[in-house]
């Protein structure tokens, strides 16, 4: 299992640095002025851009731009927005905010989702299921902010059930709705893939000897089919881990909160480079680290993954 | 049955049988019909089989593929999936008690206690996620309630049992560290676990190399002549169960078409399919001359000939095969036959 | 026996009613069944009506979208403005007609380039193997652990929109970014679906008769493994149009003067409380493309997969 962990934490290394110079690259290294809507609609001031140039080493050779830049990242330095404040530290105070959040939106995707598609599941062809499959279909359909800005008009402001945006202590009511808006999309997903899982899961040879062996329906497949159709969620729940942080960014812009994603939008809103850059290179690296995570999970859930 | 075995297998009823055995007569299959409802139409699977399991007794039930000799089996341990598979009539008695009208939770209970069942192939029908022993292990949790370290305990015996090296450090291996055989010891051992009056082995060798089959098929029988169960063999392969039966029953679209014991059979048999498969076992003393297949397949079972459902390859067919289905009747004393010329195959 | 409910019959049982059948090609059984499939017609449908609309908007309408009449905005639905006016005083019908060319060019061209780009990687890395895979398939890690939309967020925050941008520049620049971190995922599925192709005799014979690795790769392997990531690509386009829309939502993608559905929305939202009509028929549109794009996919894939049924 040691040996596995390591293996993997190595073979991340290419990626991140791969995946954190295309991030680099973009920004700063393509051809264009990495200062273009900085300053508004007008281009910057020759100051400015002389500063700018000088703070991000834009002068050097690209590798050297790249280490430099890598450095800074490491030690936890991701520049100095336009205000003059560290971006670091903007992100020190807000992510607890946006942790909760996503932290409660995988909870709604686990259990609304999974739950979804086990009824679906065990009842194929039948009302329920076609009520989740086609319901879910639609709430893929339905971009994520049309969603959140219709259940925030209706829950929130006419019938006042959930509060309408939520306040910077971010309490953990005040994120249901958001939370849920959030998940929505991946419930759907998991609701889906649960019930194919489990569909053809429990054609399995496996299911038949569970029966055979005199459990309950209960036991047979709340027990031995589902956990084998988990597998493949629990790798989706990984792989949309990075869907999540982005549905964050319009979610925290819908209800007000106070979190990195709410941090992205005003900073592109501001045209402040820096602190998008900053941020969304480590939202990447969040999700990379998820993505561990779960390959982790993934093998335990799994026993033919770590033991081949 | 002598007294004695009757007495025997009594006193298994305090060791945790609910059911006891008349005269050693363990099952009773009577007149099972089976069909599959399909989109297409339906499939007449088994049409009216019967048979008699005594303790003790191993009957084999040989058949093609669509033979419905599975179904047999798979309608007797109750893990048919209804639908689209619909039992219209029949009866199928355990002890006296006919399990298709059993209340389902009672039915339930009988699976592994009383009746269990060892499958064809034993990767899949081992759970990959849980460790074997586990998998052995749950049968005593949920039939007897025992604890964790007792019911893995009984485990390891069970897989020492069943000859497993090292059985004691590979209970917590998954299924796929395991050769062929051994899971299909780990699968016998599971089937056995709760010491089961009626033991059903569906192809428990077809998937293993051949020298592997031998000693798989050593170990059935000599549980079974153990624990005295009755067991019930279902092949399409006659080699492996010519040592190891007391009774063959032929099965050909969903009927017995012949029953005798496994010795007169292999001699002499008295329905020209079984003499049609026995002829084509290649043979040493044959080296050299062309192999006697079957010609023609299997019937559709959604549109089973009338008449006998052989008689499209029987080289024996007359008009009254076309027309009259023929019944199992005893041909000479100790042997059925469902042939029209029943007495000039078995002459002939 | 209800618990057995779910138990499948035995294959060996099923098998013999099938055997005498003409034996049917896979893709002629998943046409045959694909036929039967309203969903299937459904989507069909809808997507010719929103291509068409793309293609040529003034069939549906000859109200123009950018004639705004101030005086009445926000007005609800009426006999004159069928779906009511905007903020702005625009036509929504005339706006949301237009609005579809846009979504449409930018889910159709993104997902034909992240076909060709994923495709390409998928069969280098696939049948070539050896560094080959190892390179291609360490860029494609390096691009996946990227996600689509903050990928976005990056380079549309890099490269922004000014007033004057040209409509396909800017059109262009978001099928640039969804092309760029959406191939991936198609690349790996084109990968393994080759690996599962290459070993087949079919190919194997070709090769030992000294075929071409182009002639075998266009002859053998790609008709037999093109087919998942069709499916995909399909589904995709769905949300490609939704993405579209959320960096639009953000202000970062189309961008006004760009007619489309995003832009739309994201405007509407603002007057939710007030006027939600201006907000319901852009995303009412919006939701069919996706949705019909993301039924046909589901549709082909069931009938390419009997076991899904």
């Amino acid at each position: 299992m040691y040996k596995y962990i390591l293996r993997r934490l190595l073979q991340m290394i290419p990626v991140l640095l791969g995946s954190t110079f295309i991030i680099f690259a973009m920004v700063f290294a393509l051809p264009g002025d990495p200062t273009a809507g900085m300053c508004g609609e007008r281009p910057c001031a020759p100051a400015f851009v002389a500063k700018f140039r000088l703070e991000h080493n834009l002068d050097d050779p690209l590798p050297t731009q790249y280490a430099k830049y890598m450095v800074n990242v490491a030690q936890g330095d991701l520049g100095t927005n336009f205000r003059g404040i560290k971006v670091a530290d903007e992100l020190k105070t807000r992510y607890p905010t946006t942790a909760k959040l996503a932290g409660m939106a995988i909870i709604f995707e686990t259990i609304i989702g999974v739950f979804a598609g086990v009824l679906a599941g065990i009842r194929k062809g039948r009302f329920v299921d076609n009520l989740v499959l086609v319901s879910t279909l639609f709430v893929i359909a339905i971009p994520i902010f049309v969603i959140g800005a219709t259940l925030q008009y209706y829950l929130g402001v006419r019938w006042k059930i959930f509060p309408v945006t939520v306040s910077p202590e971010a309490t953990f009511y005040e994120l249901l709705l958001p939370a849920f808006v959030l998940g929505s999309g991946s419930i759907a997903y998991v609701a889906r893939l649960t019930r194919t899982n489990l569909v053809e899961n429990l054609r399995a040879d496996y299911v038949r000897t569970a029966v055979a062996k005199g459990l309950t329906r209960r036991r047979a497949i709340g027990l031995h089919t589902l956990r084998n159709s988990l597998i493949p969620v629990v790798t989706f729940i990984g792989a949309d881990f990075g869907g999540l942080l982005g549905g964050a960014i319009v979610t925290e812009r819908i209800f007000n909160i106070q979190g990195v994603g709410g941090y992205t939008f005003s900073s592109l809103h501001n045209h402040d480079g820096v602190a998008v850059v900053g941020t969304v290179t480590v939202l990447v690296l969040v999700f990379l680290l998820a993505n561990l995570l779960v390959d982790l999970l993934y093998g335990v859930l799994d026993p033919r993954i770590t033991h081949d | 049955m002598t007294t004695s075995e009757t007495m025997a297998r009594a006193s298994a009823k305090s060791s945790g049988h609910t059911y006891a055995p008349k005269d050693g007569l363990l099952l009773q299959v009577a007149d099972l019909h089976v069909e599959f409802h399909t989109p297409d139409g339906i499939a007449r699977a088994i049409n009216g089989v019967n048979f008699d399991l005594y303790e003790g007794q191993t009957l084999a039930i040989l058949g093609e593929s669509g033979s419905g000799k599975s179904v047999t089996a798979q309608a007797i341990m109750g893990i048919l999936d209804m639908p689209p598979a619909v039992i219209p009539h029949g009866q199928i008695r355990y002890c006296g008690e006919d399990l298709l009208t059993m209340d389902p939770e009672q039915r339930r209970r009988t699976r592994g206690p009383e009746i269990s069942m060892v499958f064809q192939d034993a990767l899949s029908s081992l759970n990959p996620v849980f460790p074997v022993g586990w998998q052995i292990a749950e049968m005593f949790r949920v039939h007897r309630g025992m604890n964790k370290s007792d019911a893995l305990e009984r485990a390891v015996k069970l897989m020492q049992r069943v000859q497993i090296p090292a059985a004691k450090e590979r209970v917590k291996a998954y299924p796929h560290q395991f050769s062929g055989g051994m899971r299909q010891r780990i699968m016998i051992a599971m089937a056995i676990a709760l010491d089961p009056a009626v033991l059903i082995a569906d192809e428990p060798t077809t998937a293993l190399d051949v020298t592997v089959q031998a000693q798989i098929m050593a170990l059935l029988q000599e549980l079974q002549e153990e624990r005295q169960m009755g067991l019930i063999l279902i092949t399409h392969d006659l080699g492996v169960v010519a040592d190891v039966a007391d009774k063959i029953a032929v099965m050909y679209a969903g009927r017995i078409v012949e029953r005798a014991d496994v010795f007169d059979l292999y001699r002499k048999p008295a329905h020209p399919y079984t003499k049609g498969l026995l002829e084509s076992i290649p043979r040493l003393d044959q080296k050299g001359q062309q192999l006697a297949a079957i010609g023609g397949l299997p019937p559709n079972l959604m549109r089973i000939p009338n008449g006998c459902a052989f008689n499209p390859r029987c080289k024996y067919a007359q008009d009254v095969c076309r027309e009259d289905r023929p019944a199992l009747l005893e041909v000479v004393p100790g042997r059925e036959s469902a042939c029209h010329f029943a007495e000039e195959v078995l002459n002939g | 026996m209800t618990e057995a409910s779910t138990i499948a019959v035995g294959a060996e049982t099923s098998a013999p009613s099938q055997g005498q059948d003409e034996a049917r090609s896979l893709t002629s059984d998943a046409w045959r069944s694909l036929k039967r499939n309203p969903i299937f017609w459904v989507s069909v449908v809808l997507i010719v009506v929103f291509v068409l609309m793309a293609a040529w908007p003034s069939l549906f309408t000859n109200v123009d979208p950018n004639a705004a009449v101030l005086k009445e905005a926000r007005q609800r639905p009426n006999g004159n403005a069928w779906f009511g006016r905007d903020i702005q005083g625009y036509d929504i019908y005339s706006r949301t007609i237009y609005g579809a060319r846009a979504s449409i060019l930018v889910g159709v061209f993104a997902s034909i380039v992240t076909v060709l780009i994923g495709g390409a990687m998928g069969v280098a890395a696939g049948y070539y193997g050896g560094w080959l895979d190892s390179v291609v398939s360490r860029i494609t890690d390096i691009f996946f652990a990227i996600p689509l939309l903050l990928g976005g967020i990056l380079l549309m925050a890099t490269f922004p929109n000014t007033v004057d941008s040209p409509y396909l520049v800017v059109v262009g620049k978001v099928v640039l970014v969804l092309s760029l971190f959406g191939w991936p995922g198609l690349a790996r599925l084109m990968r393994s679906s080759v690996l599962q192709v290459k070993p087949n005799d079919y190919v194997q014979a070709a090769r030992a008769l000294g075929a071409s690795p182009w002639r075998i790769i266009r002859a053998h392997v790609l008709p037999n493994a093109v087919a998942p990531m069709i499916v995909v690509a399909t589904i995709n386009l769905g949300v490609f149009i939704s993405v579209e829309a959320t960096l639009s939502f953000l202000g970062i993608g189309l961008t006004p003067p760009a007619v489309s559905w995003g832009v739309a929305i994201s405007d509407a939202i603002v007057a939710l409380r007030t006027t939600p009509h201006i907000l319901l028929f852009p995303s009412l549109f919006l939701s069919l493309t996706v949705l019909a794009f993301i039924m046909l996919g589901d549709a082909v894939r069931d009938a390419f997969d009997p076991k899904s049924r």
